[in-house]
């Protein structure tokens, strides 16, 4: 990666804290970068460094970026997420409910 | 519409595949399918699952067949940062042939090279951060940035070795509450989006694996 001159580096897999050396490299050379990781050190030090961070699940629509076609994907993502929310709130709510009883 | 062969058979593979492995891992003792039809899904899963794994292993190997090769063909053609690639060949061939020949020269090779530089490359990750912080501030002022370089910078004085319970106490309350519950978001979401990349793939919509 130091020898070759890319003009742009996208990182994307399991990169921990070390993912930091390899963004380093690349900002000072002024090469463009977009990094995601699946650990969540990988993701603050992405966040922090690269010029496009995809974070958590961002990297699994990042179809939907580039065009109209993964729009169904990002709805049913957002529908999902939604679900949980209301799932953890009513499980909370059960819970409380449950403790005045 | 023109329907190409190759994309239809590739897509009935997948949705076939990836139904039998779903109902092979998520059947239950107790069914109302008969247990002979149970034990044959199974046992399908797992020669797939076996297979999957070989594959994994197998494209490793490529991997390092590549490796190899690009590198190799660096040295011999004398281009720019050859010398890096002579060490990682040179490198490779020590640590595989003492791994079958000399364990114990092996091991020692881990302990006292391998480890060492490991801890130095950690001990620049503060370097590189520190760094990153600086460039964040510079390109992008947004307030969350701003809670971001607060929160590290107050949670990295807190964790210093000074007696002040307040500072410890806040610092606990922000790792186990607020951190805490963004990292389970986080993962939440990327769980989430795993299913939903899943059954986009067996549903036929992704057409990543067969264009």
């Amino acid at each position: 990666m130091g020898v070759e001159r890319p003009s742009g580096h996208v990182l994307v897999g399991s990169y921990g804290a070390e993912l930091a050396l390899i963004l380093m490299g690349t900002s000072r050379r002024r090469v463009p970068t977009i990094a995601a990781s699946d650990q969540l050190d990988g993701q603050a030090i992405a966040y922090v460094m690269s010029d496009a961070p995809l974070i958590g699940e961002e990297v699994f629509v990042s179809n939907a970026y580039l065009g109209e076609s993964a729009r169904t994907e990002t709805t049913a993502l957002d529908l999902l997420r939604w679900l949980v929310i209301l799932t953890m709130l009513g499980g909370a709510v059960v819970s409380i409910i449950n403790r005045g009883v | 519409m023109r329907i190409r062969l190759g994309a239809a058979l590739a897509s009935a593979l997948t949705f076939a595949i990836g139904l039998v492995v779903i109902l092979g891992l998520l059947l239950p003792d107790e069914t109302l399918l008969p247990q002979t039809w149970v034990n044959l899904i199974r046992s399908v899963t797992s020669v797939l699952l076996q297979l999957t794994t070989i594959t994994a292993a197998l494209a490793i190997l490529v991997g390092i067949f590549n490796l190899l090769l690009v590198h190799l063909s660096r040295l011999f053609k004398r281009e720019r940062g050859f010398l890096y690639s002579l060490v990682l060949i040179i490198s490779f061939f020590v640590v595989i042939i003492t791994y079958f020949f000399a364990r114990e020269v092996n091991t020692l090779l881990l302990e006292n090279i391998q480890r060492t530089v490991e801890s130095a490359l950690a001990g620049l990750l503060f370097f590189a951060l520190v760094y990153g912080a600086y460039r964040m501030m510079h390109q992008r002022v947004t307030w969350a940035s701003v809670v971001f370089i607060l929160v590290v910078l107050f949670v990295l004085v807190a964790a210093l070795p000074f007696d002040i319970p307040a500072l410890q106490e806040i610092r606990a309350w922000l790792m186990s509450i607020p951190v805490n519950a963004g990292a389970r978001g986080l993962l939440l979401g990327i769980a989430l989006a795993t299913v939903v990349t899943g059954v986009r793939v067996l549903i036929g919509v992704d057409r990543s694996y067969r264009d």
